[in-house]
């Protein structure tokens, strides 16, 4: 696991986004153990309260699991979650932005449609 | 006895043993065992050099200087106290139960080996070798005609002095503690010399009669009064009670004085 | 249950060092306490431990008195800068003497540690570097069965190695048996994320006393062009500026005012510990030299 974190968001958050991230890249299948509040604490000087703060909100999101005296589990079908609620998000994170950007920049509907085509085939 | 207190009393009761251990190491060596070496090396060794050396060891003195300087390291001490967590209170009465039970050990050691070694090589009887000591020549037919009475006597009164003794040191190297260094340092060389000259001060007041020669002085007196001067009785049988009441008033001013500066203690940066 | 300190004054030479000092350390936390050189951290913690007595104010623990009380002073540990271990014993003699005075001392972890660490537990304790006292105090400081432990300067001649391996040990520790630290230094950077609560101690007076994430929450930079930036900071509490070219950043500590516009030409981020302790303890110095 890489994190990198960044001084201006709050750090318990950002230990939440960088497990998601993780789950989300498959770095930590489902039903894998990851990493506990003392190695991450450990690891990354970080107060284990603030690391348990950050993993508590993915256990209340349903994606990991605490197994008594075990430790913290990816939840089955967690990926999955994450995939379903970053596809949600899409829309607001892109969509949105990519179109005002476009009206700005004068370009039409079919022409964004077919910049997406382009898109889709340099990959 | 809280548990503290006990820890820290066996603490240092243990550690002051083992340097009184080594002072006597010491004492052996440079006056026993050293001279003997020199007797062997310039040739004039016989086989009572060293028994003879050895029973002329300052057993008791030794101690007095010891118990006088481990008493004072007053802030050394302090400082591992205070790391470790003990309070001034506790530290001060670990101090005076170790100094207490120390001093007793320590006369008991140098009246073993003075009645013991040194007597036996002088060929004394053990009274001949209490009335030649400054106590007995004073005070040692003071509990009649037992000898070993008027030794347990002997005891008593060295240790009532030896833990006066200690006090002062307590007294002394806390006051001098909490001193900055420059004033320490002032203090140091200054009080003896004020000290000198007011003993040259006294003796020249004493000596400066006014008074007839059959008439003592105030100064006299007085003197005469704190050692229990008896004009009728023959030597040793001076009466002890007034200097032991006398010792323990010092050793209660002592301690007052040491407890107090003891109370100030402060962890200097 | 937590160790209080009400109105501390403390006065050296009728030169002020603590000035009305109140705080509270919670059990099983760990605090950060930060300040300039001279700020009169050393003087409080001292005065914490009952080293030396505060001209004015009390510190209890759990609302009894911590003055010249063997109950309390058992429950906490300080680890200073000044050395208070006599020179010529052993380090092992040390810990059986601390073991004997605190009742009680986790022995293999502390042997464990000195392994860790490289140190000879058969050295005299004034034969050791800076580094190795730093060390050996630490060590105590992590096996003593105190509640609260204070952390004067802790990495003082410790290399990135073992400035690594103490941050590891101290989480390590801490995860195993909560207890309260509080860590006094200068390196914020380091401890930055590890510490819950802060304090900032400046000019003889507790400036800033909060949870790191509060605090971190109402420290903001404002960067643009500078009339946009100093428009927009306009009776706000300003605590520092940076210019570089034509970009202007304000420092800001406080909140900001909701109903005044943001232009699109200033950026506004939060800052992190050492930036925003760096601004508010130097402000005043400007002030003062001015």
């Amino acid at each position: 696991m890489q994190f990198n974190f960044n001084s201006t968001e709050p750090i318990y958050l950002q230990v939440a986004e960088q497990i998601e991230e993780a789950i989300f890249a498959r770095t930590f299948s489902e039903g894998e153990q990851v990493p506990s509040t003392t190695e991450i604490s450990k690891e990354f000087h970080i107060n284990p309260a603030t690391v348990l703060k950050g993993m508590n909100i993915l256990v209340d999101a349903n994606l990991i699991e605490k197994r008594r005296g075990v430790g913290m589990f990816v939840v089955p079908g967690a990926q999955g979650r994450i995939v379903e609620k970053r596809r949600n998000q899409f829309y607001d994170d892109y969509v949105k932005n990519l179109v005002s950007e476009a009206r700005k920049l004068h370009i039409t509907k079919p022409e964004l449609a077919q910049l997406i085509e382009r898109g889709f085939q340099a990959k | 006895m809280s548990t503290k207190v006990r820890a820290l009393t066996r603490y240092y009761l243990l550690d002051q043993l083992k340097y009184l251990g080594w002072v006597y190491a010491l004492l052996i060596a440079t006056f026993a065992l050293l001279p003997a070496l020199f007797a062997l090396i310039s040739g004039s060794f016989t086989a009572a050099t060293l028994p003879n050396n050895l029973s002329d060891l300052g057993v008791g003195v030794i101690f007095w200087f010891f118990i006088f300087i481990t008493m004072s390291l007053t802030y050394e001490n302090f400082k591992l106290c205070i790391q470790n967590g003990i309070s001034r209170r506790t530290y001060f009465k670990a101090r005076v139960i170790t100094l207490l039970l120390l001093s007793l050990i320590g006369v008991l050691i140098a009246t073993i080996y003075y009645f013991g070694v040194t007597a036996n090589f002088q060929h004394h009887s053990a009274l001949k070798a209490l009335l030649v000591q400054p106590y007995g020549g004073l005070y040692g037919r003071f509990f009649g005609s037992n000898v070993f009475i008027n030794i347990v006597g002997y005891v008593v009164f060295t240790w009532i002095f030896m833990v006066g003794t200690g006090l002062t040191g307590m007294a002394i190297g806390g006051a001098l503690s909490l001193l900055t260094t420059g004033i320490r340092r002032l203090v140091i060389v200054v009080v003896p010399i004020l000290g000198f000259f007011a003993l040259i001060l006294i003796a020249n007041i004493s000596s400066s009669r006014t008074y007839p020669n059959d008439v003592d002085t105030p100064i006299e007196k007085l003197f005469k009064f704190l050692i229990g001067y008896n004009a009728d009785g023959a030597a040793g049988s001076f009466n002890p009670t007034v200097p032991v009441i006398t010792m323990i008033i010092g050793c209660l001013v002592m301690g007052a004085i040491a407890y107090y500066v003891n109370q100030k203690l402060k962890v200097k940066n | 249950m937590s160790i209080q300190v009400k109105a501390v004054s403390q006065a050296f030479h009728h030169q002020t060092i603590l000035d009305n000092v109140s705080l509270t350390i919670e059990p099983e936390k760990i605090y950060g306490l930060l300040g300039r050189n001279g700020a009169g951290k050393s003087t409080l913690l001292n005065i914490i431990s009952n080293r030396i007595f505060a001209d004015h104010g009390t510190v209890t623990l759990d609302e009894q008195s911590m003055r010249d009380n063997d109950q309390t002073l058992g429950r906490i540990y300080l680890m200073s800068e000044v050395n208070l271990y006599p020179d010529r014993t052993k380090l092992n003699k040390l810990l059986d003497t601390t073991t004997q005075l605190y009742g009680d001392f986790d022995r293999p972890y502390a042997e464990r540690l000195a392994k860790e660490f490289g140190l000879d537990l058969n050295a005299r304790f004034g034969k050791l570097s800076t580094g190795y006292r730093t060390i050996f105090k630490l060590i105590v400081a992590f096996c003593v069965p105190a509640d609260y432990i204070f952390l004067d300067e802790p990495v003082l001649g410790l290399d990135a190695n073992h400035r690594e391996l103490f941050y590891n040990e101290l989480i390590e520790t801490y995860s195993e048996k909560p207890r309260t630290f509080v860590i006094s230094t200068h390196l914020i950077e380091e401890i930055a994320n590890l510490i819950e609560h802060v304090f900032v101690l400046d000019h003889h007076q507790i400036t800033v006393n909060g949870s790191v994430p509060d605090i971190l929450e109402r420290a903001y930079t404002i960067s643009g062009s500078d009339h946009d930036v100093t428009t927009y900071t306009q009776g706000l509490n300003v605590i520092g500026a940076d210019h570089l070219g034509g970009i202007t950043a304000h420092y800001v500590y406080g909140p900001l005012q909701d109903d005044r516009p943001i232009p699109d030409t200033v950026k506004i981020e939060h800052l992190d510990l050492q930036k925003l302790f760096i601004n508010l303890t130097n402000t005043k110095e400007e002030a003062h030299v001015n």
